[in-house]
């Protein structure tokens, strides 16, 4: 992950201010309180405030053991303030807080979206947001409804779908007969073709980059997901989502009509037995980059190449959770299992052979949302064994 | 490799003609049932899709209005969902 202190200082700047400015109207609540309280006191009646605020996030750490070594990894803080500014206005922000692994300090703006509801069944927000996007980075984003203590491989930030999106969009949600309905559209900067000269496999020539603030060409990309939770008790939700955008390179460039198309198609399940509670989740997803010709530089020059750029990721998981035994430690455990697969472009210098990941997962519940995971992760590339590892992690959602 | 993409495209375009087709069928249907829906049932139902459901008493009023808001967008919960919800948990907190 970049660090996102140098791309974001000026809106990571703008959200401090945010926080700070709501905290002092905390503050003033506070004073405004005290006085209503006195007025109580003296027999007048009380006039609640009609903004509601509530400073929510989670703080997570892991320790990572495999045959190489072990190590523990700083904790990793997000913060989340929301506001109910009134009936219609909402704000909605996040902040990353981590170290990074040279010692500094990492601070990110995950999140800044207003909303405003124009009606029950249409809302419209703008600002910075997760792309509605795959269950795994959008409904499961935080840490704490995920089960597993790391993402699959190809369906995260290490992935080539959507991430972060800077624009604005329509979303709402409503009854349809016994089934629900729900939409989430978008406008946004989009994706920006990433371009080197970098001759090793750090060279992410035809990856995109999906979380820079600022456009680098005039065109916009356009997106979204529509879902069904087809059963009247919502224990399914199946989604379709995608995103096209015509240019992704820097305006004036050989590269700006490099176009990016992904499209794909999650689902939730979950289900009541009378002795466990079952969760299956899964996700497809699929990226296409329209060619174009590269140039890297090694020792013997300039060489000119193009690839196939296409790639495409999927996950499978289910848990199960026990919820009658007569030993209470037992309704707190939760066991899980997840396969992962990714294929990136094989002659990007940056890409190769299918990627494969199978993690085991017990969870233990502290609280309805905190959580110890023991995690075992397997994963290989083009059928050889990389690495075995076991993962524990740490996660206190306030 | 075109056999392939006529194939996902074929693929995508059964998907939305199902849901196209569930969503008629089911509107044909009055939700009588589904509008009683009491707040507790719709907060253990909904809830439960994503994450274990919150006990009422970790929140305020206050508070449980703005997580009814955070939600009515993170979980695309509809605004009858919202309102019930929010009004179950901020009667038994």
């Amino acid at each position: 992950m970049e660090p996102f202190y140098k791309q974001f200082h000026k809106l990571s700047a703008l959200c401090l201010l945010l926080v700070l400015s709501l905290a002092a109207n905390a503050q003033d609540s506070i004073s405004v309180s005290d006085a209503t309280t006195a007025a109580v006191q003296e027999g007048d009646s009380p006039k609640p405030g009609s903004q509601s605020f509530l400073l929510t996030g989670e703080a997570s750490s892991l320790f990572l053991a495999s045959k190489d070594g072990n190590t523990f990894v700083p904790l990793t803080l997000m913060l989340m303030p929301l506001a109910k500014i009134n009936d219609r206005l909402f704000l909605e922000s996040g902040l990353k807080m981590e170290m990074q692994d040279d010692g500094s300090f990492g601070f990110g703006l995950e999140v800044l979206n207003l909303h405003y509801r124009v009606n029950p069944w249409l809302t419209i927000h703008a600002g910075k947001f997760a792309a509605p996007w795959g269950n795994v980075l959008d409904m499961f984003g935080e840490g704490f409804v995920s089960r597993f203590p790391i993402g699959p491989i190809g369906l995260s930030d290490d992935g080539m779908a959507p991430t972060d999106q800077v624009g604005f969009g329509v979303q709402g949600g409503f009854q349809a007969g016994k089934s629900k309905m729900l939409y989430d559209f978008y406008l946004a900067n989009g994706p920006q073709l990433m371009v080197s000269t970098d001759g090793t496999s750090d060279n992410m020539t035809g990856h995109m980059s999906y979380d820079a603030l600022s456009d680098n060409n005039k065109n916009k990309a356009i997106g979204g997901k529509i879902g069904i939770l087809p059963f009247s008790n919502s224990t399914l939700q199946i989604d379709a989502f995608g995103q096209y955008a015509g240019k992704t390179g820097d305006a004036g460039s050989p590269y700006e009509n490099v176009s990016s198309s992904s499209y794909g198609a999650d689902f939730n399940y979950y289900k009541n037995f009378n002795n466990a509670m079952l969760r299956l989740r899964g996700q497809y997803e699929e990226t296409n980059t329209s060619n174009a010709t590269y140039q890297f530089i090694d020792t013997s020059g300039p060489k000119n190449y193009t690839f196939n750029n296409k790639g495409n990721s999927w996950y499978l998981e289910g848990t199960v959770r026990p919820t009658i035994s007569s030993m209470d430690f037992l309704h707190d455990l939760e066991l899980g299992a997840r396969y992962a697969q990714y294929d990136p472009p094989k002659n990007a210098l940056w890409g190769g052979e299918t990627s494969k990941q199978f993690t085991l997962d017990l969870t233990y519940w502290f609280t309805w949302s905190s959580q110890i995971n023991l995690g075992y992760n397997i994963e290989t590339d083009a059928g050889a064994k990389q690495y075995n590892e076991f993962v524990i992690r740490t996660l206190y959602k306030f | 490799m075109k056999n392939i993409n006529k194939i996902k495209t074929f693929s995508i375009l059964v998907s939305f003609a199902f849901i196209i087709m569930v969503v008629i069928l089911n509107s044909c249907k009055t939700p009588a049932l589904i509008a009683a829906k009491p707040g507790a049932q719709l907060w253990a139902e909904n809830c439960t899709r994503c994450h274990n459901t919150p006990p009422p008493s970790i929140y305020s009023d206050a508070e449980w209005e703005v997580v009814g808001e955070h939600m009515r967008y993170k979980a695309n919960l509809t605004d009858q969902e919202v309102q019930k919800v929010v009004a179950f948990l901020k009667s038994s907190n």
